[in-house]
C-alpha cells in the first residue's frame, strides 16, 4: 500500500491522547468543592477490575477511530498496473523574436541577443516548430514556420543560425507592442491547426522604457499563447540622447545657426556632465566652441547648440560625456528656399487693380521656405509647375497648355467672360453651353467639397464661412458637357463654381468667375490666399514637409524623376512608391531643379535606454511565462505524483476508511453509555 | 416552630425567590407577604416602644423640653427622642468562603443576604435602627444603626458584595461589635457556624454580658445536612483549599453524626446563655426564619429561665 499524503500517518500519533486520558481516569476524575471538610475523613479509593476491562475494549475503540482517521487523510492506494506517460517532452510552437532597434546597438546586446537566439534553435526538438524574426519599426522574418518545417531536420540549427549570424540592428525605432500583436495573431491562426500543442513567444529584447508597448493596450490576447521575456542588459545605463527641441516652421531665425536640441538623460544613468559640439560629418573633426551641458539622471534639458560653423562641409551636432555614442548625434540640414514658378498665360496688366494678375501678382509673399513667383508668359514655359490662364486664348498657347496638362501638369483657368469659354472648349474637347448667369444682388459659395484636398484645409468650422464673400459675376457652366468634371463647389444658384476635369495625366481646375473687383470680392478676401497655395499644393508644387525626420520614416515618391542618396552616398531604392529612411544622417534628394537636404535623426524613444519593468507588460495583459528552473528529476517527481493522484483518486480508499471509522464512532458511543451508566447507589 | 397552616398560602418558594435579582426587592415580598399575614398571626402587637411625651420633673435636662407644647399648654413636658426608645439591631452576616456554597440553584451566601435584607427591611419598616457588619477572617464592611432614608439602599449594596474570606472568625466581629455598639440592642448572628465554637461561646458570652440580646440563625445547605452524594470524589475545601479523597457511600454515616454533634454543641452554648437559636436550611421559606426571629424575641425572657427542650427535636429533625 502506497500513500499519497503520508505526512498526514503523523496524525496517528494522537493514538497517544485517549491513552492518556484513560490513564488519566484511573485516577478519581471528579473533584467535588465543599463548603467544609471539618466533618469527612479520607477514604481509600475503589477498583473495580470489571470496569478496567471495559475501558480497555474502549479505549482500543478510541484508537482505531484516530488511527482510521490518520490512514483515511494519508490517502492510501493501491499501486497497480496504470500505463505510465511517456516522459517526453510535448512539441511547442516557438516564435523568438529579436529585437533589432537601435538600441540594440549599444555594448555587446546585439551579440548576446543572437547568442541565445542561437541557442534557442539549437534546442529545438525535432518536433519542435519554430520561427525567427527581428523587430523594430516592423517585424521581418529571418526563418519562418513554413521554411522551418521545409528543411531538412539536421539543417534546421545550421541555417537559422546562419541568417540569425548574418542580421544586424538597425537604426530604427523598437515596436514591442506591435510585434507581439503580429506574433500573438501569428500563433493564433497556428493555434488552429495545432490546438493542444504549445505556443509561445520568445522575446529577445534589452527591454528599454522606449519600447513602444501602450498598443498592447486593449489587445485580446489569444489563449495558450505564452511570452517568455529572454531580457539583454548592458553593463551600464550611462546614456543620454541628442535632439531636436523644436519642429516645424515655428523655429526662430537664428534656430538655423543656434538650434534648440533637447539633451535627454536615462533615468539609470551616472553620468550628469555632458559636452555639445558641432563636428565635421566627414572627417569628424570638432568646428568651432564645444558647450557643457548639465543633465540629471531620469531628467531633460533644452538647451541652444553652440554657433554652427560656417563651413560648406557638412556638419552635424554631437554629444560626448555617456557611454553610448549610437544616439550622440543629430543632424540639422540647413533649409533652402524653394522656388516655385507659376506661369500666368493670357491677357492680364500687373498694375491695373481691375485685372486678376494685379491681384496674383500680390498673393505669394516671399517666404523663407519658398519662393512663388508669377511669370506672365505667352506660352507655358517648360519649367512651370503651375498654369494660371484666363481670358481669350491663342491657338499656341491653348496648345501648350494642354501639352503642359497631359503631361502631368496642372492648371486653373479663369473663365473671366464668357468668351473665354471657347479655350476651355478646346482644352478640354468638349463642347459645353457657357452663359453669363443673371446674378440678384450678389451670388455666393455653396455647397463646397471640403473633402476635397483644395478645401480641406478650410473644413474646421471656424473657417469653413465662405458666405462673406460676394460674387457679382459667374458664368453658368452645364457640367454634362465637360466629360468628368467634377464639381468642386457651387454658387448658391446651383451652378459650378469651381470644377475639376482630368486632361491626359494632368488636371485642369475651371473656376467660373474671377477675383478682380467687376466679378467677386474674392481678392479681397482673407480666403483668397489661402485658396491659391491649397491648389499649389494639390497641384504638386511643393516640396515635403522635410525638417523633423527620424529614422524609419517613409517618404511618398513624389515623383521618380527624384532621386534619394543615404548619407553613405548609396541610393535608396523605393518600395512600393515609398522611401524608407533606414539611417541617421543627411539624405540628399536630387531632382531636375536641384538637389536638397534631408536631415534623418533617431527616434528619441531609442534614448530612453532605462529598462522597462516586466511587470508593466503584465499589467498591459501579456501572458508572461514564469521561466521555473526545475530540474528533470523535479519534473520527473511532478509527473509520479500526477500519476499516484490518479491512482487515490479513482481507488478512492479514504471514503471506506472514513465509513469505517465512523461505524467505530457509534459502537464506541454505545459502548461508552453502557459502561458508564450509573450505578444504583445503596443508601 | 411556627404555625405551618396559617403561613401556608402566603409563603414564596426560596428557589423563585433567589431568582429575583434584586436584592431589596426579594426582602420586600417576604416583608409584605408577612405584614399580610400578620391580622391572622397570634404575634400581634409586638413592636418596639412608643415615641412619648413626659412631664417636666425638676432634675430634667432642659434641653428636651418641648417649648411648642408649653405655648399651647403652658406645662412643661419632657420630649423623649425616637432614637433614643427605638430597637437597635445588628445584622452580622459571615461572608466567608464557605458560605459560598450552594447546591441548589442559589448559596447559603444569597440566603443569608435574603435573610439578612428581610429582616433589616422589617425593622427598618418599623423605624427601628438596623445595623450591619459583615466578616470573614476579618470584618468587611461595618454600617452602624441607623434608620435614615437611604441606609437600606448602603446596607444591600453591602450584602450584595461577594464572599472572599478564606475562613470564619467569631471573635473578631463580635468583640467589634462590642466595642462599637454601647447602646443595648439586638445582635443577630448569620452564619453557617463552620468554625470551632471555643471562640463562638466566648463571644457570645460577652455580648450577653454587656446586656445584648443575641440571635443565631444556624445556616445549612440542604446537601450539608443530608450528604447525599452517590459518586466518590476529590473534595475540595473551599476556604482553604484543602483536598481530600471521599466516598460518600462509606464516609455518610460518620459525616452526619459529626454534623449533629456540631449543631447540637452550637445550640448547647446559645441555650445555655438564653440566646435564640434557628437552624434553617437554605430550601426554607424566609417567612419561617422572619417568625422564627419575632419567637425569639418574645420568648426570650421566658427562655432564660427554662431549658427549651422541644427545639433540640427540631435541630436532629433538620439534619436528617
Amino acid at each position: 500500500m502506497n500513500f499519497l499524503a503520508p505526512l498526514f500517518l503523523v496524525g496517528a500519533l494522537a493514538i497517544a491522547a485517549p491513552i492518556i486520558f484513560h490513564l488519566i481516569r484511573r485516577t478519581p476524575m471528579l473533584q467535588r468543592p465543599f463548603s467544609s471538610l471539618m466533618f469527612l475523613t479520607p477514604s481509600p479509593p475503589r477498583l473495580s477490575r470489571r470496569s478496567r476491562l471495559d475501558k480497555i475494549l474502549l479505549l482500543l475503540l478510541r484508537c482505531l477511530i484516530i488511527g482510521l482517521v490518520a490512514l483515511a487523510f494519508a490517502r492510501p492506494f493501491l499501486r497497480d498496473k496504470l500505463p505510465v506517460p511517456t516522459a517526453n517532452a510535448p512539441a511547442k510552437i516557438s516564435l523568438v523574436l529579436i529585437d533589432s532597434s537601435a538600441s540594440m546597438r549599444r555594448q555587446n546586446l546585439w551579440a548576446e541577443a543572437t547568442a541565445r537566439a542561437r541557442e534557442i534553435v539549437r534546442k529545438a526538438s525535432p518536433v519542435d516548430r519554430v520561427e525567427v524574426a527581428l523587430f523594430d519599426r516592423g517585424v521581418r522574418k529571418l526563418v519562418s514556420f513554413d521554411e522551418w518545417s521545409a528543411l531538412q531536420l539536421q539543417e534546421r540549427a545550421v541555417a537559422s543560425e546562419r541568417r540569425i549570424a548574418d542580421a544586424a540592428p538597425t537604426w530604427f525605432a523598437g515596436e514591442l507592442g506591435s510585434a507581439l500583436i503580429f506574433a500573438a495573431e501569428e500563433l493564433d491562426a497556428l493555434g488552429q491547426v495545432h490546438p493542444s500543442t504549445l505556443r509561445q513567444i520568445v522575446v529577445i529584447s534589452d527591454l528599454e522604457e522606449g519600447s513602444h508597448v501602450q498598443n498592447l493596450q486593449g489587445f485580446d490576447w489569444p489563449k495558450g499563447v505564452e511570452v517568455i521575456f529572454e531580457t539583454v542588459r548592458a553593463k551600464s545605463h550611462n546614456n543620454a540622447g541628442l535632439h531636436i527641441a523644436v519642429e516645424g516652421e515655428s523655429v526662430s531665425p537664428v534656430a538655423d545657426v543656434r538650434p534648440l536640441v533637447r539633451v535627454s538623460n536615462a533615468s539609470e544613468s551616472r553620468r550628469e556632465q555632458f559636452r555639445l559640439a558641432w563636428v565635421d560629418s566627414r572627417s569628424g573633426a570638432v568646428l568651432g566652441n564645444a558647450i557643457d551641458i548639465h543633465v540629471v539622471a531620469g531628467k531633460s534639458r533644452v538647451a541652444r547648440a553652440p554657433q554652427r560653423p560656417q563651413t560648406n562641409a557638412e556638419s552635424h551636432l554631437v554629444l560626448t560625456g555617456d557611454d553610448e555614442p549610437f544616439d550622440n548625434a543629430l543632424y540639422i540640414a540647413a533649409p533652402e528656399p524653394e522656388r516655385v514658378q507659376v506661369a500666368f498665360v493670357g491677357a492680364g496688366a500687373e498694375n491695373d487693380p481691375e485685372d486678376l494678375l494685379y491681384y496674383l501678382k500680390r498673393a505669394f509673399q516671399e517666404t523663407r521656405r519658398r519662393t512663388v513667383s508669377i511669370a506672365p508668359s505667352a506660352a507655358v514655359t517648360p519649367g512651370a509647375r503651375f498654369v494660371i490662364a484666363s481670358g481669350k486664348l491663342a491657338e499656341s498657347q491653348s496648345d501648350s497648355l494642354r501639352k503642359h496638362l497631359e503631361q502631368g501638369g496642372s492648371a486653373l483657368f479663369v473663365m473671366k467672360d464668357v468668351a473665354s469659354a471657347q479655350a476651355v472648349e478646346q482644352l478640354a474637347k468638349a463642347n459645353g453651353a457657357v452663359s453669363e448667369a443673371t446674378v440678384r444682388e450678389y451670388a455666393m459659395l455653396e455647397q463646397i467639397d471640403f473633402a476635397h484636398p483644395i478645401f480641406a484645409p478650410f473644413s474646421e468650422p471656424r473657417f469653413s464661412d465662405f458666405t462673406k464673400i460676394h460674387f457679382w459675376k459667374h458664368r453658368r457652366v452645364e457640367t454634362n458637357g465637360l466629360l468628368q468634371a467634377r464639381v468642386i463647389a457651387r454658387f448658391d444658384d446651383g451652378s459650378p463654381a469651381l470644377l475639376e476635369t482630368d486632361i491626359g495625366k494632368g488636371k485642369l481646375l475651371i473656376l467660373t468667375t474671377g477675383w478682380h473687383p467687376a466679378d467677386s470680392q474674392l481678392a479681397l478676401s482673407s480666403k483668397f490666399v489661402p485658396l491659391l497655395y491649397s491648389m499649389l499644393e494639390y497641384a504638386g508644387c511643393f516640396k515635403e514637409h522635410v525638417s523633423l525626420l527620424v529614422a524609419g520614416n517613409e517618404l511618398p515618391l513624389r515623383d521618380a524623376a527624384i532621386s534619394l542618396q543615404r548619407p553613405d552616398g548609396s541610393a535608396v531604392q523605393p518600395a512600393s512608391g515609398r522611401w524608407i529612411l533606414d539611417a541617421p544622417g543627411l539624405f540628399k534628394a536630387s531632382e531636375a531643379s536641384g538637389s536638397y537636404n534631408l536631415a534623418v535623426n533617431l527616434d528619441p524613444a531609442e534614448s530612453k535606454t532605462a529598462p522597462l519593468d516586466v511587470s508593466e507588460l503584465q499589467k498591459l495583459g501579456v501572458p508572461i511565462h514564469a521561466p521555473a528552473a526545475r530540474s528533470a528529476a523535479a519534473v520527473e517527481k511532478e509527473r509520479k505524483w500526477t500519476h499516484a493522484a490518479e491512482l487515490e483518486s479513482r481507488q478512492k480508499l479514504w471514503r471506506w476508511l472514513i465509513i469505517a471509522a465512523l461505524a467505530f464512532v457509534l459502537v464506541e458511543i454505545w459502548f461508552a453509555a453502557r459502561v458508564s451508566r450509573p450505578v444504583a447507589v445503596e443508601a | 416552630m411556627p404555625p405551618r397552616s396559617t403561613a401556608g398560602p402566603a409563603l414564596v418558594d426560596p428557589k423563585s425567590l433567589m431568582a429575583i435579582r434584586n436584592l431589596e426587592f426579594r426582602a420586600r415580598i417576604v416583608v409584605e407577604g408577612f405584614w399580610n399575614g400578620l391580622h391572622r398571626s397570634p404575634y400581634h402587637g409586638f413592636s418596639v416602644e412608643f415615641t412619648e411625651f413626659r412631664q417636666y420633673s425638676p432634675g430634667d435636662d432642659l434641653r428636651y423640653l418641648d417649648w411648642r407644647v408649653f405655648a399651647r399648654s403652658d406645662r412643661f413636658y419632657i420630649k423623649k427622642f425616637e432614637d433614643e426608645t427605638n430597637l437597635r439591631c445588628h445584622l452580622l452576616v459571615d461572608h466567608s468562603r464557605s458560605m459560598g456554597y450552594g447546591s441548589l440553584a442559589y448559596t447559603k451566601s444569597e440566603y443569608a443576604n435574603t435573610l439578612a435584607a428581610t429582616l433589616a427591611y422589617f425593622l427598618f419598616k418599623q423605624g427601628d435602627a438596623v445595623g450591619l457588619v459583615t466578616f470573614d477572617e476579618e470584618l468587611r464592611d461595618i454600617l452602624p444603626a441607623r434608620n435614615r432614608a437611604g441606609h437600606l439602599r448602603q446596607l444591600m449594596l453591602a450584602l450584595e458584595r461577594p464572599v472572599a474570606g478564606r475562613s470564619t472568625d467569631f471573635k473578631l466581629p463580635l468583640t467589634r461589635v462590642l466595642q462599637m455598639v454601647r447602646k443595648r440592642g439586638v445582635v443577630v448572628l448569620i452564619s453557617d457556624l463552620l468554625a470551632p465554637l471555643m471562640d463562638l461561646e466566648r463571644a457570645l458570652g460577652e455580648l450577653c454580658a454587656f446586656g445584648h440580646e443575641p440571635l443565631v440563625f444556624h445556616l445549612l445547605d440542604p446537601a450539608e445536612a443530608s450528604f447525599k452524594f452517590d459518586q466518590a470524589a476529590i473534595f475540595e475545601d473551599v476556604e482553604d483549599g484543602r483536598k481530600l479523597y471521599v466516598d460518600p457511600i462509606t464516609v455518610r454515616k460518620a459525616y452526619i453524626g459529626k454534623l449533629r454533634e456540631h449543631c447540637q454543641a452550637a445550640q448547647r452554648i446559645c441555650e445555655q446563655r438564653g440566646i435564640g437559636y434557628v437552624l434553617l436550611t437554605t430550601d426554607r421559606p424566609l417567612e419561617f426564619a422572619l417568625f422564627d426571629f419575632m419567637r425569639k424575641r418574645m420568648e426570650r425572657g421566658k427562655r432564660r429561665r427554662t431549658e427549651a427542650s422541644s427545639s433540640r427535636g427540631e435541630t436532629m429533625r433538620v439534619i436528617e
